[in-house]
């Protein structure tokens, strides 16, 4: 399968123009992510940037609209373990305490409402100290067996490396290095290597896509 | 015949390297070998010098005396790399723990990221001094990785060991201030390795006084070792002297973002409307910063990615072809960050060519103290452009005039500054202390 791969990409490869496949697992990492898109997109450079935008990215920075973004946020929603607690701890109770309040008329609904408030507060101190301790260490691991199902997607056969932008996506790195051995699969953004190519494309970037392709 | 005393010399940067603070190295194995050492250095790894500073010049190779054995060992690049195919079993599935680890060694082994080549070093120290003990080992820093390995080896084998401070660990030279916060470990190291060490190196009096002050224990161990001048690679001829062609000032060495290049540039621009030497030269010899993958940042940062008439980037020249560079140059601008801690090994490789040097660099510089007695120094009156550029006329002025008795002079100064001559009481030293050790 891998040779397989490597002749036909080899060839898909030197007609094409030049692609990369950008992993973000972490939100922190999004905007060196879009100052490179902006560097390397209007030199024609194709960018694919894999998500995993479940929890935790309500209010990340959008990926710029220059480049192909694959999203497997919902996957890593759908989870067993993460589609419990968010269902039994947040989205459940919530879901009851807003229909009380809305329901329930007089002192009952205010002290619904004041039962939501009190919850909502306290589901986000579930989260940062209860919820991210329990999933964080596992997250990477979880994101590399959703991710590790789904390259086909990636178009990997047609990529001249894959980037791998912050630690939580390393294993699927690592994965992706070991199963694929002559693709390149590195950390660093090397913005150098397009230099070579013209501007041709518009510098300014379009509206961001959202939601991304779900895969 | 008596056994040669046997020295294991402990020098991540040493040839191929080209690092600035190879050439001290490379001059004290060189200079023990001479002197009837064996000597052994460990060494950094290759893919270091190939891969992460992208500084290597095997010429420099050639120049390391061949009774030398000198052994490559291995670290673990986990600062530095970036191929995740490389990455191990461990951090490859697990990068968070792996990294928490790295950093719990840190905190609690050593405190340096080259610490892996430290503990490898050691290792190799020690199945080398099992097969043919040492008599005594030297380490030199940066990497401080080494001291630690020097400490360890010393406790290990009960053998004497130098720390040799190519600059300092905990003190920032450039800005006169702590390299650390008071709980980091470092200090803790600093003070347990120069609580045993037979003697640390300094290559000023004020960094020896600076680490006197600091650990007044040891301050009676603590030796100045000046850096020096390398005769295989500048020449002490006299120069010759063309009064027909431009003038050409030259900078030679790695230009960092703590020299002031803006008074420098400044300066020359002011000397030039002047008209004070028509059409002379301003030439850059050397790497732009130390690390191959900063250069275009830097170049940008100082100003010199765009073209500035007479002006010229001449780019890095190999060591040991860089008497052409001084031979091409009429004037020499000593340039500095600048403090009472720096001392730079270049100041002594200018003074060896007998030519004018102008000075760039904030007052109380610790190569102040050996440029006053040299007779073509010209130092202006502060980093302001105008006196930068009254300076470098009158050095043009006396490289213009090329006096031969003043030019002879200055050589003759020079000559006390070879790298051999700042070596030899450090090595009668060490000769002292192994015989008293050996009874």
């Amino acid at each position: 399968m891998d040779t397989k791969r490597s002749a036909a990409g080899t060839a898909e490869r030197e007609a094409a123009a030049r692609r990369e496949v950008a992993v973000v697992f972490k939100k922190g990492a999004l905007p060196r992510l879009n100052e490179y898109v902006a560097e390397v997109a209007p030199r024609g450079v194709e960018v694919t940037v894999l998500v995993a935008n479940g929890p935790g990215w309500r209010k990340a920075e959008k990926v710029d609209g220059r480049a192909q973004v694959l999203s497997i946020g919902r996957r890593e929603n759908r989870q067993p373990g993460v589609w419990l607690y968010l269902m039994a701890v947040e989205r459940a109770p919530r879901a009851v305490l807003k229909r009380l309040e809305q329901r329930l008329p007089g002192k009952a609904g205010r002290a619904a409402g004041r039962a939501r408030r009190i919850h909502r507060k306290a589901t986000g101190k579930l989260r940062t100290w209860v919820f991210w301790p329990v999933y964080r260490p596992l997250r990477p691991q979880a994101l590399r067996r959703i991710a590790g199902r789904r390259v086909e997607a990636l178009g990997l056969a047609r990529a001249d490396r894959v980037v791998i932008l912050d630690e939580g996506a390393v294993p699927f790195g690592w994965m992706l290095a070991n199963r694929f051995p002559g693709l390149e699969v590195t950390r660093t953004l090397d913005k150098k290597r397009h230099e070579d190519l013209p501007v041709t494309g518009p510098t300014e970037a379009p509206e961001a896509r959202d939601p991304y392709i779900r895969i | 015949m008596a056994e040669r005393p046997r020295l294991l010399y402990l020098a991540f940067f040493f040839p191929p390297s080209r690092a600035s603070g190879v050439f001290r190295a490379r001059a004290t194995a060189n200079y023990f070998a001479e002197q009837g050492w064996d000597v052994t250095v460990l060494r950094g790894p290759d893919r270091f010098f190939d891969e992460i500073t992208g500084a290597r010049d095997d010429a420099m190779t050639a120049t390391v005396d061949p009774r030398i054995e000198v052994a490559e060992v291995e670290m673990d690049y986990f600062r530095w790399e970036t191929d995740v195919r490389r990455y191990g079993r461990f951090r490859g599935n697990f990068p968070a723990a792996a990294r928490n680890w790295f950093n719990w060694k840190q905190d609690h082994v050593f405190p340096d990221k080259y610490q892996g080549w430290g503990v490898n070093a050691l290792r190799e120290g020690l199945r080398r001094h099992r097969r043919r003990p040492f008599d005594l080992i030297v380490a030199t820093g940066n990497p401080f990785a080494s001291f630690g390995s020097a400490w360890a080896l010393s406790k290990l084998t009960r053998r004497p060991f130098v720390v040799d401070y190519r600059d300092a660990w905990t003190l920032n030279q450039f800005e006169n201030a702590d390299m650390f916060p008071p709980e980091h470990p470092a200090w803790k190291w600093e003070r347990r390795i120069l609580g045993s060490a037979a003697a640390s190196l300094h290559v000023n009096d004020a960094l020896r006084g600076w680490h006197a002050r600091k650990y007044p224990e040891a301050a009676d161990r603590m030796q100045v070792v000046l850096n020096g001048w390398d005769p295989d690679v500048v020449s002490d001829e006299p120069p010759a002297a063309d009064e027909d062609r431009p003038l050409s000032f030259s900078f030679v060495g790695t230009l960092t973002h703590v020299q002031p290049i803006g008074s420098l540039l400044d300066g020359y621009r002011i000397m030039t409307e002047r008209d004070a030497h028509a059409g002379a030269r301003l030439d850059f010899y050397g790497h732009i910063g130390f690390f191959a993958n900063t250069e275009d940042e830097l170049r940008a940062q100082l100003g010199l990615d765009e073209e500035i008439p007479g002006v010229t980037i001449r780019g890095p020249v190999p060591k040991p072809a860089i008497a052409t560079a001084y031979a091409a140059s009429d004037v020499l601008v000593f340039m500095t960050g600048g403090s009472k801690y720096v001392t730079t090994g270049k100041v002594f490789e200018y003074m060896a060519t007998g030519k004018p040097i102008v000075s760039v660099h904030e007052k109380g510089c610790a190569a102040e103290e050996l440029l006053r007695d040299y007779p073509l120094w010209f130092e202006p009156e502060s980093l302001d452009p105008e006196h930068v550029a009254a300076a470098m006329a009158d050095a043009g002025d006396a490289a213009r005039k090329a006096d031969p008795d003043t030019a002879a002079q200055a050589r003759e100064y020079a000559q006390s500054f070879t790298r051999y001559a700042a070596l030899r009481p450090f090595e009668q030293w060490s000769r002292d202390l192994v015989a008293k050790r050996k009874g």
